[in-house]
């Protein structure tokens, strides 16, 4: 199978359910810097990229119980490419913001990548492409 | 509005927390197509990463015992009705989406919900997988405003 042949195009929205929704959003706007599709009582959408076929690549914030808890959550992560020359400085931004950040690589996607966790324990990964990383 | 981080540039994986990996990969290999990129297979367990789309998204299956670095705050039993992940959106083509639809409900698969965004400009129907994840399958469609 070519790569344009996959009938799935793409992964073209995350959704996760949060407590609070003004700190969530606070966060993913102003942390992990998102742009705001649109706010809603209950929902925050953000925009992450442009993606297949016109449409965008979305980060959606749905307020729900608060009996989620992220230790038994059936997500294990959620991946954002970043561009490897951003990667340094975006690491230094994260940690300037009092993030606790985990840097590795993994040496067969050829990525390095920054892990930390959001307000309410999701763990999140900033990944850059970098041939060098064998 | 803060001005947004352009270093951001997509989504390049998302990542599942399985109990029964046999289960969930017949499930995303066999009913939603998907290709195997790679899988890893150690003492603690299996990750699986599949391949999506052209620009070589991943949707990753980690068996949930796996509970190393990345996991050491989580803990060895994963519960559908407490998770976070509300659900995720696949993308298909428009001149897929009916078919789609159609083959998913053939194979005994409950479509639970379909409807359209305005302001998305996008068609979607929703299922379940074995474990209890909302999957969306999205297609954009201009003429929806």
């Amino acid at each position: 199978m070519t790569k344009s042949d996959r009938r799935v195009k793409g992964l073209g929205e995350v959704s996760i359910q949060v407590k609070d929704l003004d700190a969530m959003h606070k966060f993913y706007e102003e942390v992990v810097g998102l742009e705001v599709l649109r706010r809603d009582e209950n929902f925050v959408f953000f925009k992450i990229a442009e993606g297949y076929g016109g449409h965008s690549q979305n980060l959606a914030l749905f307020e729900a119980s608060n009996t989620l808890n992220p230790q038994e959550s059936t997500l294990h992560h959620i991946a954002l490419n970043v561009a490897f020359e951003d990667f340094e400085a975006e690491r230094i931004r994260l940690e300037g913001l009092g993030l606790k950040v985990n840097a590795t690589v993994h040496e067969w996607l050829h990525v390095r990548s920054l892990y930390f966790y959001d307000p309410e324990g999701n763990h999140l990964e900033f990944v850059a492409y970098d041939e060098t990383v064998q | 509005m803060n001005k947004p981080n352009l270093s951001i540039t997509g989504v390049a994986e998302i990542a599942l927390r399985v109990h029964d990996l046999d289960l969930m990969r017949r499930f995303y290999e066999q009913l939603i197509g998907l290709e195997i990129l790679r899988e890893i297979k150690d003492s603690n367990g299996t990750i699986i990463f599949y391949a999506v789309g052209a620009e070589n998204d991943h949707l990753a299956l980690f068996e949930e015992k796996l509970v190393d670095w990345y996991t050491r705050d989580k803990s060895p039993q994963i519960d559908p009705k407490l998770t976070t992940l509300s659900h995720f959106a696949i993308r298909i083509a428009l001149d897929d989406f009916e078919s789609e639809k159609k083959r998913i409900e053939q194979l005994g698969i409950e479509i639970v919900h379909s409807n359209t965004s305005s302001w998305l400009h996008c068609r979607m129907f929703y299922f379940f997988d074995p474990e209890g994840n909302l999957i969306e399958f999205n297609s954009h469609d201009e003429s929806i405003q």
